[in-house]
C-alpha cells in the first residue's frame, strides 16, 4: 500500500543531512529566500556539495516556499546544475563551431579515449566526469577544455594525457 | 472594447483578450492545443498560428492580444500547411500503445490530427514507460504527451497544488511530478484536474480503462460535500464507466475533488442493497423480537411485505405510545424532495415534530446562532462572489482543502492570483495554512481547541482599540453594541493569548490583516460548531462581521461551509424538529395553521404540536431509556457517526423497532429491523441545495440495482399505505401522496415554502442558477443575503464570554483529542470504503500525534497506538507529525470498530443547539507493542520525499 | 596618491590565465620584492590587453614595451634587466606581427598599424579593473555626474536617441527608442537589466568589457536608469563568467562605498543600485524574456510577445533589457555628445563595434572598429591573414544565430543595413573564419547540435524541429543521406523560421538555409556521392558506409 504510505509520511519528511542543511542555509543567507533567488541558491548549493541531492532540493523547496516541481524543473534546466553526483573533477569539452573548426573533434576523440568515458559518465574511481559544454567564450584559443574552473586553450590531442594527469 | 477583423468579419473584443479568445467568443474556431479558456495562455504548441496583416511570421493566436484595427486570417492554405507541419512534428514521437483497443472517445489531439488528414506514424519506439505511476486513479503514459503543459497549468491554476512540472529542456523536455517522484509523493490530491485538461490521454483515468467509451453523459450533482460540484457521469451499458468534468458546471467548472471524480464506484458495489430485508422474527409467530442481543437473521422479502410491516408496526406504536414515541431521521445525502417527504411523513401522517438529521451533529449551532443575530442561518455569500471581491479571508475551524476541496482550491487561487490575504485559525497546521503564510501577507493562528470565543473576542478587542471597526455601519444596521463593547473590554490581548495559546503579536497581526483588508469573508465549519459553546462561537463570528461592516456586501459575509451535499436542503425542507420547510417555526401559530391547511386530511388532521420535537442527540439517548420506541432512519449511520457510539449502540439496541432506508448494509443495519433498499444519487432525479443555497439538479444516470427504489418513491409509497391503513384521505391542496416524479414534488415544495417559491425543475433544466430565497417564478434568486438590512431587521450583537470545553485533560487523561475528517473518506465511510481507489490511498485510520508526544510515549514510526477516554478506546496507526501541537491528537471516524474515534467522543451538548462537543475530549495515549508490518521505514521516504512540509506556494 | 617609476601590467583575461598569467604575475611580484623595487614599480594583473597570439602579455610603461608570450621563468630576466637595469629584454618582446593593431594608443604611438578606434575599449588594458580610483582618473563617472547634475532625464534620453545607438546584443534595436518606451510605460517600478549572458558561440566581447572595465557598465546602467526613471538594475551574467562576476561585484561594492551607487547620487534625489545575478548554464537565457524568467527564478523559457519587456518585463514591470556592449556606449555618448558619436561608423549604424575574431586565421581575439568595415579588411588587417596560407572558404557571422556566408560576400560592409539587405545576420559580432578544410555540412551539423542542445523545449517547431534537422545532418555526415533530405531540411527550416516562439528557433533556420543556398553542391556531394569534399566528415574516411548511429558524434 504504497499510496497510503505516502500519505502517512507527508507530515514528516526525513530530515536533511547536516551538510545539506548547512549548504542551503549558507546559500539562503547569501542570496535570500525570494523566488528570484532560486537559481543563485541552487548554484551555490551545487558548488558546495558538488551536485544537488534530493534532500537539498527538498530543503531549498522548503526554505523558498516553492513547489518541488519548480525547484526540480529548474535544477534540470540549467547545465551548471546537476542532480547526479559528479566525479572529483568535471571535464567540460566545448563542442561549438569555433572550437570545432580549429581541431576540436580530434581533441574530443583524444579526451574520450584518455578518459574512457562517454559524455555524462563518471569514471569508476570517481575521479572524472566528462560532459560537453556550449561555448564558454574562450574561442580565440580553441579548442578549449574546462576542468573544474580552469580553462585550457589551444589544446592539441597529444597534450590531453598530460593535462589530465594534473588532476588527481 | 477593441475592434478588429477576423476572416473579414468585424469583431469587438475586450482589451487584453487574445485573438484566440476573441475568435472563440464569436464562434470562430482556431485550431489549438495548448490553449484552454480556463488556463493562462502558454503559446507552446503553435497550432493556433494565424496570419496578421503586417506581421512577418504568423503569430500564435492564443497569446496574441487583440489590437485596434488588427486584420486576422485564420484559415489560409499557408496556415493549413503550417498546422499540418506542427501536427506532424507532434506525431513524430507519439506512441499510443493502447490504440486501437476500444478506448475512450477520440481525444482533442487526435481530432485535430484527423482534421488535417494525418495519422499517428507506425513503428515509433516508445521513449517512456507506459503506465508509469502507481496512483490508483491516474494513468500516466508520457509517450502520448505533446508537452502542451495544460496539466502543469491545471495543477497550478485550478488546483493550486503545483505537482506537475517540466524537467530537462529541448527535445528531452518531459513532464514530471514533483522532483520526479510518484504523484502521491509529490503532494498530489488526485483531483484529476490534470487528467481533465490533458488533450491527448497521456494522463488518463485509470478506473475507466478497459470499460469502453461512454454511450452517454449525464450531468448531475456530486453526492459528497456541500460544495455542490456538477459533473458528468459517463454511462455505458447502464454502468458508470467514469466521471468527466462539465465545463459549464456553475460552481466548479472543470474542477472536482478526488471523491467527486473518482469516488463513484460504490454505486456498483456488490454489497448494494437490492431487495427489502426484514428480520425473520417479524414474519414469524407473534412477531416478538428474540430476547437478548441480536435481532436475528435477515430475510429478503418483497416491497409489499416490508412496507406493510412497517406501516403496521408504526401505527401500532403510535397508537400504544403516542406519535412522539416515534422519531424520524431524514438524510442530508438525499434530495430536497425526499427530505420534504420525510418531514411531511413525520408531521402530517405520524403526527410528530420528532424529525431531525445529521445537521444536528454539524451546523445546528450555526443555524441557531445566525438566526439569533441575523434572523437566518445560512452562508450569506457565494464562493464566486468571495473569489471576485474579497480582499481578505478568515478561515476558522474549517479544513477547507480537505473537506470542501474545490472551495479550498479556489481559496488558494484567490491568494495566488488575486493576492487575497488569508488568516487561518486552526489548532492544526492544515494544508490551507500554507497559504496563510507571511510570504502571502497572511497568518496561521494555532489556538487551543475550544478557545474560539476568547480568540475572536481578543481580535475584536484589538480592532476596537485601533478604531478599525465600522462605526457608521454599526450605528445604522445593528443593535446591542454597548453590551459587546463592555464584554470586549475584558479580553485584552494578553488574556486572549493566555486562553488561546496564540502569542500576542500574532493576535495583533491577524486583527490588522482581517480588519484592514475589506471586504473580508469568514469561513467556518466544524471547528467552530461542534462545541458545547457552538452557538456562542457562531455568535462571536456574527459579532465580528457586523463590527467590521462586512455583512450584506460582496466579498464579505458569514460563510459556514455546510457539510453534506444536501444538508442545506434537508434543513430547508423542514427536516428539523422546530421548523416546517423554509424555517417556518412550529411555534408560530400562523405557520401551523398554514401547514394544517395545506396538509389537511378529511378527518381534521393533521394535529401539529405547538412545541418543537426532539433532536437526533435526544432521540437516540431517549430510545435507550425506552421513551422513543421506533426510529425511521433514512441514509444515516449513527453507529459510526454519533458521539460516544458505545452508548449509541446500547440505545439502539434498546429501541423496539428501527427501520433503516439505506443503500448498503451499514454498521447501523445491525440494529435495524427492516432494511429498505434506497437508491444512490446516480439512480434518481431530484434537487440538492449546496452550501451557497444554490438549488441544483441531480439526474438519474443508471437504473437502481435489483428492486431498489428511489427514496422519494419509497417514502411516498409508505405514505400512501399509512393513509390507507388508517383510512385517512387527503383534503388540503398539498395533502396527497401520489407523486409522478420529483419535479411534481418540487412544485408542492414551492407552494408551501416561500424561499423556494420560484424553484422548479423546469427552471433548473433551463439553466437558471437559483440561490434561495427565490421568491417567485420570475425572481432571480439571492446570491448575497442581508443586503440593506438583516433578515431580522437590525443585526444583533451578543456579548459572549469564553467558556471552557466540557471535558478538559487531567492526570488520568492528559491529552486533548480533536477529530475530523480526511479528504479521501466520507464520515462512517460506508460509501468511500467501498470505492476501490479511495480505499487504496487511505486504507485505515491514522491518528496524528506530535513528535514530542511520540517520543514521550515511546512511539516508533508508524506504530499502532491505543487511545482511551472515559467512554471507550480505539486502536489505530499513528502518524507522527507537527500538524498537531504537543498535547493534541487528531483522529477520524471513517473506519468502523476499534478504529473509530467516536468510541471516545463525549456526548456533551450545546444547550441551545444540542450539537455534541465532538471537537474536544480528554484522552490517554499509549503505544501498542507488536508493530504492524507496514511500518517498514525506507518505503515512506521513497514515496514522499517532499512531503507536506514543502509548501505549494507561489509559482 | 603614490606615484611609481614603472607600471607593469600583466594580461589577466582567462585566455592569459589559462596560459599561466597568474604564475607570471606572482614571479614578477617576488622578483620585484627581492630586488626591493616595491616602492618604484607598480604591478597589476589586468583584463584583456588586446587580441594577440602572444599571451600572456607583460606591458611596461612608460616605455610601452610589450613582452609576450611570457613564461613564469622569464620574470626574473624582465625584472633584473628591464626594471633594474633599464634594458628591455629583446628576446621576450612580442613580435610586431603578433600584436596586430591592438592597443589603440600603443599602436598609434608606434605608428605601425591602422589604429582601432577605441571608444569602448578605451580603458581596457590601461587601468586596473579592480580600482575605482583608476576608473575615475580615466574619466569614469564623469558622464553620470554630468547627466544627473546638468541634464534632465528627457535630455539624456534625447541624446541617446540622437546618437543613433543600436543594440549590440544581436537584434540592432535602437536603444534610445527602447529607453523611451520604458520611460513612457506605466509601472510601479522600472528596471534596467543588463544582458550579460553572452553565450553565443564565438562571442566574448561582453566578457572582456566586464573584466577589463567593469565600472563602465555600472555607470552606464545608472545613466540609463536616470533616463527612464528606474532605480534598480540587474546584471544577468553568465554563470561561467566567474572572473567577470568577481570584478563586477567588486566594482559595485566600490561604487556603493563611494556613493556612486545608492540613494541620492551626486546630491540629487536620484538613487540607483545594481544587483548581480549569475545564470546557471543556458544559452536561451540570453533571449531577453527567457532572461527575465530566469531572473524570477524559473526555467528560461521565452515568453510570448507582445507584451514586450518595455511594458511588462521583470516582475511585470517596464524593463529595458540592454546588452553589455550597448550599455558601454552610453557614458561616452553622454560625455561627448551625439554628434561626436555619429562621426564613427555609418549613418545608419553609427559608432564602433566589437568583433571577436577566430577560426583559421593568424591572430584571434577582440577588436573594436567602426561599423561598415568589410570582412576582407578584418581578415587581412586585424587577423593577419589566413593561417598556414589557407584561403577563406566561408565565415560564420554573429555566432550560431548569425549566418554562414561564402567567401564571395567578403567585401560586403559589415553593418546592420547592408547585412540585412543580404539576409545575413550580424548578430553578436562574432566572426568565425574558416578555410578550405571546413565542411559546410559538418559545420551546420555542429550548429544544429548546438540549437538542439539549447532549445528550451517550449514550442513544437523548435523542440522537435532542431532535433529532426540535427538527426538528418548527422546521418548525411555519416553517409546515410536520402535524396529527399534537402527538401526535409527546407521544410524544417520553414517551420522553424515561421512558427517558432523565439529567436532561437527562428534563427536555427538560418544555417540550414545558408547550407542549402550557398553550399548546395557540397551537400549533394555528401548525399548523392557519399563523399565529403572538404574531408572533414566521417564519411570521407569511410565512404558509402551507413551511419554509425549510437556513437556520440562530438568535436
Ligand atoms: N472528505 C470529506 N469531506 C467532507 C466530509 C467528510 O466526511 N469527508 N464531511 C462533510 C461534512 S458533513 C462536514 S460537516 C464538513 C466538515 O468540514 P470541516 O469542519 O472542515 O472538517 P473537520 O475535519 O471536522 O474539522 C475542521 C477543522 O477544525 C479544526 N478544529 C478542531 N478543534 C477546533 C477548535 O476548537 N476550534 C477551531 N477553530 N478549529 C478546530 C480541526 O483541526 C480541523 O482542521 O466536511 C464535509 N466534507
Ligand atoms: N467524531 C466525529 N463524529 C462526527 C463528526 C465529527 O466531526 N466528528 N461530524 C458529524 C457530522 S458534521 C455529520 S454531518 C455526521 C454525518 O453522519 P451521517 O450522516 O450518519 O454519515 P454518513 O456516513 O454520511 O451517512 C450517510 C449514510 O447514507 C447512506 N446513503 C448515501 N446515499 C444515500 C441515498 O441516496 N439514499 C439512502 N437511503 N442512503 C444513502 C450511506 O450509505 C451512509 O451510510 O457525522 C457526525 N459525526
Ligand atoms: C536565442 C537568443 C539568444 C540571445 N542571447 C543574447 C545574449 O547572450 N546577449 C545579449 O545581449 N542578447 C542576446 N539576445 C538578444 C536579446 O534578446 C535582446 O535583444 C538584447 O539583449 C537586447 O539588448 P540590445 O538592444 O542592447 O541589443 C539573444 C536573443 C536570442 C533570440
Ligand atoms: S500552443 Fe500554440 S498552437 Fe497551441 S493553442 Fe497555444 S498558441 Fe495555439
Ligand atoms: S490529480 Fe490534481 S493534484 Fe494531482 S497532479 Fe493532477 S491536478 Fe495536481
Ligand atoms: S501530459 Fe497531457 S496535458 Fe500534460 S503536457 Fe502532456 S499532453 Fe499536455
Ligand atoms: S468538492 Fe465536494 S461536491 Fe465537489 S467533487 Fe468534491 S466532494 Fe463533490
Ligand atoms: S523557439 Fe526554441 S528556444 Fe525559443 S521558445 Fe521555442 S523551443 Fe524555446
Ligand atoms: S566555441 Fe569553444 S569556447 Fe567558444
Ligand atoms: S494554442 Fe496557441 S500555441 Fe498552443
Ligand atoms: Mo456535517
Amino acid at each position: 500500500m504504497r499510496a497510503a504510505m505516502a500519505h502517512r509520511a507527508n507530515g514528516h519528511p526525513p530530515p536533511a543531512p547536516p551538510e545539506v542543511t548547512a549548504a542551503v542555509t549558507a546559500a539562503v543567507a547569501e542570496h535570500g529566500d525570494a523566488a528570484g533567488a532560486l537559481i543563485p541558491v541552487l548554484s551555490a548549493v551545487n558548488r558546495r556539495l558538488g551536485y544537488l541531492p534530493p534532500a537539498a532540493l527538498a530543503e531549498v523547496s522548503r526554505r523558498l516556499g516553492m513547489p518541488a516541481s519548480r525547484v526540480y524543473g529548474v535544477a534540470r534546466f540549467y547545465t551548471l546544475l546537476s542532480t547526479e553526483p559528479r566525479g572529483r573533477h568535471l571535464v567540460q569539452f566545448c563542442e561549438n563551431a569555433p572550437c570545432h573548426v580549429v581541431g576540436g573533434r580530434r581533441v574530443w576523440e583524444a579526451l574520450r579515449q584518455a578518459l574512457g568515458l562517454a559524455p555524462g559518465e563518471t569514471s569508476a574511481d570517481g575521479r572524472f566526469t566528462l560532459i560537453t559544454t556550449s561555448c564558454i567564450g574562450a574561442c580565440a584559443v580553441g579548442p578549449v577544455v574546462v576542468i573544474d574552473d580552469e580553462v585550457h586553450g589551444n589544446l592539441t590531442p597529444d597534450q590531453v594525457e598530460a593535462l589530465l594527469a594534473r588532476y588527481a | 472594447m477593441i475592434e478588429l477583423t477576423i476572416n473579414g468579419q468585424a469583431i469587438r473584443a475586450q482589451a487584453g483578450s487574445s485573438v484566440l479568445a476573441a475568435a472563440r467568443a464569436n464562434g470562430i474556431t482556431i485550431p489549438s492545443l495548448c490553449d484552454h479558456p480556463d488556463l493562462k495562455p502558454y503559446g507552446g504548441c503553435r497550432l493556433c498560428v494565424v496570419e496578421v496583416e503586417g506581421a512577418r511570421t504568423p503569430p500564435a493566436a492564443c497569446t496574441l492580444p487583440v489590437a485596434p484595427g488588427m486584420v486576422v486570417q485564420t484559415e489560409t492554405p499557408a496556415l493549413a500547411a503550417a498546422r499540418q507541419a506542427v501536427l506532424e512534428l507532434l506525431l513524430a514521437n507519439y506512441v499510443d500503445g493502447d490504440a486501437p483497443a476500444a478506448g475512450p472517445a477520440e481525444t482533442e489531439f487526435m481530432r485535430w490530427v484527423r482534421r488535417y488528414g494525418l495519422a499517428a506514424p507506425a513503428g515509433v519506439a516508445p521513449r517512456y514507460p507506459v503506465d508509469a505511476d502507481p496512483n490508483p486513479f491516474i494513468r500516466v503514459d508520457m509517450n502520448k504527451c505533446i508537452l502542451c503543459l495544460r496539466c502543469v497549468r491545471a495543477c497550478a491554476e485550478v488546483q493550486g497544488r503545483f505537482v506537475w512540472g517540466t524537467a530537462e529542456r529541448g527535445f528531452d523536455t518531459r513532464i514530471v511530478a514533483g522532483a520526479d517522484t510518484a504523484l502521491l509523493g509529490a503532494r498530489c490530491e488526485s483531483c484529476g484536474a490534470c487528467v481533465a485538461y490533458c488533450p491527448t490521454g497521456a494522463l488518463d483515468d485509470k478506473l475507466s480503462r478497459g470499460l469502453g467509451a461512454a454511450e452517454r453523459k449525464v450531468t448531475t450533482t456530486c453526492t459528497y460535500c456541500g460544495v455542490g460540484c456538477q459533473l458528468d457521469l459517463n454511462v455505458r451499458e447502464n454502468r458508470i464507466v467514469g466521471v468527466t468534468s462539465n465545463p459549464a458546471a456553475p460552481v466548479n467548472g472543470m474542477a472536482l475533488c478526488v471523491k467527486g471524480r473518482y469516488g463513484y464506484d460504490f454505486v456498483h458495489h456488490p454489497q448494494r442493497l437490492t431487495q427489502p430485508r426484514v428480520r425473520g422474527y417479524l414474519l414469524e409467530g407473534d412477531g416478538r423480537r428474540p430476547a437478548g442481543g441480536s435481532r436475528g437473521p435477515w430475510v429478503e422479502t418483497d416491497w409489499d411485505t416490508a412496507l406493510n410491516l412497517v406501516v403496521r408496526r408504526l401505527t401500532a406504536i403510535k397508537q400504544a405510545a403516542g406519535p412522539d414515541a416515534i422519531g424520524v431521521l431524514a438524510s442530508a445525502k438525499c434530495t430536497n424532495e425526499e427530505n420534504y417527504l420525510m418531514n411531511k411523513l413525520a408531521r402530517q401522517l405520524i403526527g410528530t415534530h420528532n424529525v431531525d438529521h445529521c445537521a444536528r451533529l454539524c451546523h445546528a449551532s450555526t443555524v441557531a446562532g445566525l438566526a439569533m443575530c441575523y434572523g437566518s442561518g445560512a452562508m450569506s455569500n457565494t464562493m464566486a462572489d468571495i473569489y471576485a471581491h474579497a480582499r481578505a479571508i478568515f478561515i476558522i475551524g474549517s479544513n477547507t482543502t480537505e473537506q470542501h476541496p474545490v472551495f479550498g482550491a479556489r481559496i488558494r487561487q484567490a491568494v495566488l492570483q488575486r493576492g487575497v490575504k488569508l488568516v487561518v485559525a486552526d489548532p492544526r497546521r492544515i494544508d490551507i495554512a500554507e497559504f496563510a503564510a507571511p510570504r502571502f501577507g497572511g497568518l496561521h493562528l494555532r489556538q487551543r481547541p475550544g478557545a474560539d470565543v476568547a480568540l475572536v473576542n481578543g481580535l475584536m478587542h484589538i480592532i476596537l482599540r485601533a478604531g478599525w471597526h465600522d462605526a457608521a455601519y454599526i450605528q445604522a444596521r445593528c443593535e446591542g453594541f454597548q453590551d459587546l463593547e463592555t464584554t470586549l473590554a475584558h479580553y485584552p490581548p494578553a488574556l486572549a493569548a493566555e486562553i488561546t495559546g496564540v502569542p500576542v503579536d500574532q493576535l495583533h497581526q491577524a486583527a490588522e490583516i482581517i480588519a484592514r483588508n475589506k471586504p473580508m469573508a469568514v469561513f467556518w465549519a466544524m471547528g467552530i460548531t461542534q462545541h458545547t459553546t457552538g452557538v456562542f462561537n457562531v455568535l462571536s463570528l456574527g459579532n465580528l462581521q457586523m463590527l467590521l461592516g462586512n455583512m450584506g456586501v460582496p466579498g464579505g459575509g458569514v460563510n459556514p461551509l455546510r457539510g453534506q451535499n444536501n444538508v442545506q436542503g434537508a434543513c430547508d425542507m423542514g427536516a428539523l424538529p422546530n421548523v416546517f420547510p423554509g424555517y417556518q417555526a412550529v411555534t408560530d401559530e400562523k405557520a401551523r395553521a398554514k401547514f394544517a391547511a395545506a396538509w389537511a386530511l378529511h378527518d381534521g388532521g393533521p394535529h401539529l404540536a405547538e412545541t418543537p420535537g426532539l433532536t437526533v442527540t435526544e432521540l437516540i439517548p431517549l430510545a435507550g431509556e425506552g421513551q422513543i420506541k421506533a426510529l425511521y432512519i433514512l441514509g444515516e449511520d449513527p453507529v459510526l457517526t454519533d458521539p460516544d457510539v458505545n452508548h449509541v449502540r446500547r440505545c439502539l439496541d434498546a429501541c423496539d423497532f428501527i427501520v433503516l432506508q439505506e443503500i448498503f448494509p451499514s454498521e447501523t443495519a445491525e440494529f435495524a429491523d427492516v432494511l429498505l433498499p434506497g437508491t444512490a444519487f446516480a439512480e434518481k432525479d431530484g434537487t440538492f441545495t449546496n452550501t451557497e443555497r444554490r438549488v441544483q439538479l441531480a439526474r438519474q444516470a443508471v437504473s437502481p440495482p435489483g428492486q431498489a427504489r428511489p427514496d422519494w418513491a419509497i417514502i411516498a409509497d409508505l405514505g400512501r399505505r399509512l393513509l390507507a391503513h388508517e383510512g385517512r384521505r387527503p383534503a388540503g391542496p398539498q395533502a396527497g401522496w401520489d407523486y409522478a416524479c420529483p419535479a411534481q414534488l418540487m412544485d408542492e415544495i414551492a407552494a408551501v415554502t416561500p424561499s423556494y417559491a420560484g424553484v422548479s425543475h423546469e427552471r433548473l433544466e433551463r439553466g437558471d442558477t437559483l440561490h434561495w430565497p427565490v421568491k417567485g417564478r420570475d425572481h432571480p434568486g439571492t446570491p448575497i443575503l442581508h443586503i440593506g438590512q438583516f433578515t431580522r431587521g437590525l443585526g444583533k450583537f451578543f456579548a459572549i464570554d469564553h467558556l471552557p470545553p466540557k471535558e478538559l485533560p487531567d492526570d488520568e487523561f492528559p491529552m486533548v483529542l480533536t477529530i475530523g475528517r480526511v479528504i479521501y473518506h466520507w464520515h462512517g465511510g460506508e460509501m468511500t470504503r467501498r470505492a476501490e481507489g479511495l480505499l487504496a490511498v487511505y486504507p485505515e485510520t491514522l491518528v496524528e500525534i506530535n513528535p514530542e508526544d511520540a517520543v514521550r510515549i515511546g512511539l516508533n514510526g508508524a506504530q499502532t497506538v491505543r487511545v482511551t477516554s472515559r467512554r471507550g478506546e480505539m486502536l489505530a496507526k499513528a502518524i507522527v507529525t507537527d500538524r498537531v501541537s504537543p498535547g493534541l491528537i487528531f483522529g477520524n471516524f471513517h473506519f468502523p470498530g476499534a478504529q473509530n474515534v467516536n468510541n471516545l467522543t463525549i456526548a456533551a451538548l450545546d444547550p441551545i443547539a444540542k450539537i455534541p462537543e465532538y471537537k474536544v475530549c480528554a484522552v490517554r495515549i499509549e503505544a501498542v507493542a507488536g508493530d504492524s508490518p507496514e511500518a517498514a521505514p525506507g518505503l515512506a521516504q521513497a514515496a514522499a520525499p517532499a512531503g507536506r512540509s514543502a509548501p505549494g506556494g507561489a509559482n | 596618491m603614490q606615484t611609481f617609476r614603472s607600471l607593469v601590467l600583466v594580461s589577466g583575461d582567462p585566455r592569459s590565465l589559462a596560459l599561466g598569467a597568474q604564475a607570471v604575475f606572482e614571479q614578477l611580484q617576488s622578483a620585484v620584492r627581492q630586488r626591493g623595487l616595491e616602492a618604484e614599480v607598480a604591478l597589476k594583473l589586468i583584463g584583456e590587453a588586446g587580441p594577440t597570439a602572444a599571451l600572456p602579455l607583460v606591458i611596461i610603461y612608460p616605455e610601452a614595451v610589450v613582452y609576450g608570450p611570457v613564461a613564469p621563468a622569464d620574470a626574473a630576466d624582465i625584472v633584473q634587466q628591464h626594471l633594474a637595469m633599464g634594458h628591455p629584454v629583446e628576446r621576450l618582446q612580442a613580435p610586431e606581427r603578433d600584436l596586430g593593431g591592438r592597443l589603440a594608443w600603443l599602436s598609434a604611438r608606434r605608428g605601425t598599424l591602422p589604429a582601432e578606434q577605441r571608444i569602448l575599449l578605451a580603458r581596457a588594458g590601461r587601468i586596473d579593473p579592480e580600482s575605482i580610483e583608476d576608473y575615475i582618473l580615466h574619466d569614469g563617472y564623469e558622464a553620470l555626474g554630468r547627466a544627473l547634475t546638468g541634464q534632465t532625464p528627457a535630455e539624456v534620453l534625447s541624446q541617446i536617441e540622437a546618437s543613433g545607438l543600436r543594440g549590440r546584443g544581436g537584434a540592432g534595436f535602437p536603444t534610445g527608442r527602447k529607453l523611451r518606451l520604458v520611460a513612457q510605460a506605466e509601472g510601479e517600478e522600472k528596471y534596467i537589466v543588463c544582458n550579460a549572458d553572452e553565450s553565443e558561440p564565438g562571442t566574448f566581447k561582453d566578457r572582456l568589457l566586464m573584466e577589463s572595465d567593469p565600472h563602465a557598465l555600472v555607470e552606464a546602467m545608472a545613466i540609463a536608469g536616470y533616463a527612464v526613471g528606474a532605480h534598480t538594475g540587474f546584471v544577468y551574467i553568465r554563470g561561467e563568467y566567474r572572473l567577470a562576476y568577481a570584478r563586477l561585484e567588486k566594482a559595485i561594492q566600490q561604487a556603493r562605498a563611494s556613493r556612486l551607487l545608492g540613494p541620492d547620487l551626486f546630491g540629487t534625489r536620484f538613487g540607483f543600485d545594481v544587483h548581480l545575478h549569475a545564470g546557471a548554464g543556458a544559452y536561451i537565457c540570453g533571449e531577453e524574456t527567457a532572461l527575465l524568467e530566469s531572473l524570477e527564478g524559473r526555467r528560461g523559457e521565452p515568453r510570448s510577445r507582445p507584451p514586450y519587456p518595455v511594458t511588462r518585463g521583470l516582475w511585470g514591470q517596464p524593463t529595458a533589457v540592454i546588452n553589455v556592449e550597448t550599455l558601454a556606449n552610453i557614458p561616452p555618448i553622454v560625455r561627448h555628445g551625439a554628434a561626436w558619436y555619429r562621426t564613427f561608423g555609418t549613418p545608419s549604424s553609427p559608432g564602433t563595434k566589437l568583433y571577436t575574431l577566430m577560426g583559421n586565421v593568424n591572430v584571434t581575439g577582440l577588436i573594436e572598429v567602426p561599423m561598415g568595415i568589410t570582412l576582407r579588411e578584418v581578415i587581412t588587417i586585424y587577423a593577419r591573414g589566413m593561417k598556414g596560407g589557407g584561403h577563406l572558404k566561408l565565415a560564420q557571422t554573429g555566432g550560431s544565430s548569425g549566418s554562414v556566408i561564402p567567401a564571395s560576400l567578403q567585401d560586403t560592409p559589415i553593418d546592420y543595413a547592408s547585412f540585412a539587405r543580404l539576409g545575413v545576420a550580424l548578430g553578436s559580432g562574432a566572426l568565425l573564419i574558416c578555410d578550405q578544410d571546413t565542411c559546410a555540412v559538418d559545420l551546420v551539423r555542429v550548429l544544429l547540435r548546438f540549437f538542439r542542445h539549447e532549445s528550451c523545449g517550449k514550442c513544437t517547431p523548435c523542440r522537435v524541429g532542431t532535433e529532426q534537422a540535427y538527426q538528418i545532418l548527422a546521418r548525411v555526415a555519416e553517409g546515410g543521406g536520402h535524396p529527399d533530405d534537402a527538401a526535409s531540411l527546407e521544410r524544417l527550416a520553414h517551420s522553424l523560421e515561421m512558427l517558432s516562439n523565439c529567436g532561437l528557433g527562428q534563427t536555427a533556420a538560418q544555417p540550414l538555409r545558408d547550407l542549402l543556398r550557398h553550399f548546395g553542391a557540397e551537400f549533394d556531394a555528401h548525399v548523392k556521392l557519399g563523399v565529403c569534399p572538404a574531408g572533414a566528415c566521417a564519411l570521407a574516411r569511410r565512404p558509402a558506409v551507413a551511419g554509425i548511429l549510437g556513437v556520440p558524434i562530438s568535436g
